[in-house]
């Protein structure tokens, strides 16, 4: 056997060692990102929920209560994000848009985290239609 | 040439060995642990989600408000029920005519909270336990 074998095999052993365990801080760290990333769209997901309830009770106190004039088409998502004027709130620190257009029965509501939309990293949008007072709702839906 | 190793090539690849397989052993039980942590904290906030919709499903349901609501309880009149929440004990428990039953496990939330920004709003606050909380926020409209 050759002088130096021993250091060559310990090397090798040591690569496949720490291969090993890159993968397994690999696999860890996706995971701890994964769960942040869904703790923060849970987060904007209630906000907006709650955004939406906000806007039904306003639309129960003042049935025309609007935010922004018709748009076409429906579910428009860019125009909701950037180009609506909406109403801005927060909801346990987290920021919502609230949507509503002139003489229509649907509500939207954007949760977000951060100070603007569109450089959020976690975006929530729901829609509901409500119809009569106090409001009902008709539909359910996340964009 | 010499066969077999030297005393000395063995006792240093016995102890580059050793120090290898401990460190290897500390990596797998940090990564061991960092999942059991992930997994408890997915399982605390999926307890404060469940409670928090159970919460909003009722207020939303809900004829009124009690006036004995407050910060830190609420109490709902559920067509002649009277249906309360609170935390208890790091568990969110919920009476039904006095009658109570828990929601979650102990220090699964260590934080529910109550605001009422309008007669018929409740502003809900619920926070999971553990080292990393996640504290999630809401509105219910009590639309009857």
């Amino acid at each position: 056997m050759k002088k130096g074998f021993s250091l060559l095999a310990v090397i090798f052993f040591l690569a496949i060692v720490l291969l090993a365990c890159g993968f397994a801080v690999k696999i860890v760290v996706a995971q701890m990102s994964s769960v942040k990333d869904e703790a923060l769209r849970l987060k904007t997901f209630y906000a907006a929920e709650g955004a939406i309830e906000w806007a039904k009770a306003k639309v129960a106190e003042e049935p025309l209560w609007y935010t922004d004039p018709s748009h076409s088409p429906q579910d428009d998502i860019k125009w909701l994000i950037a180009g609506a004027l909406g109403y801005k709130m927060s909801v346990g620190g987290t920021n919502c848009k609230i949507i509503r257009e002139q003489g229509k029965a649907i509500i939207y509501a954007i949760g977000y985290n951060g100070a603007d939309i569109e450089g959020s990293s976690a975006v929530s949008i729901i829609k509901v239609q409500v119809s009569g007072n106090p409001p009902v709702q008709t539909l359910w839906k996340e964009l | 040439m010499k066969k077999g190793f030297t005393l000395i090539e063995v006792l240093i690849a016995s102890t580059l060995s050793v120090l290898i397989c401990a460190a290897a052993y500390l990596l797998v039980m940090s990564f061991v642990r960092a999942y059991i942590t992930i997994e408890k904290n997915i399982g605390r906030a999926e307890s404060s989600r469940i409670s928090l919709n159970r919460i909003v499903s009722d207020v939303r349901g809900a004829k009124m408000i009690k006036a004995n609501s407050g910060a830190s309880v609420l109490v709902l009149d559920l067509w002649g029920k009277e249906v309360s929440y609170d935390l208890k004990e790091g568990k969110v428990r919920r009476s039904v005519d006095g009658a109570s039953s828990y929601l979650t496990e102990a220090g699964e939330v260590s934080h529910l909270s109550f605001s009422y920004p309008s007669q018929k709003l409740i502003f809900i606050e619920i926070a999971s336990g553990g080292k990393r909380e996640l504290v999630l926020s809401t509105e219910a409209f009590v639309r009857n």
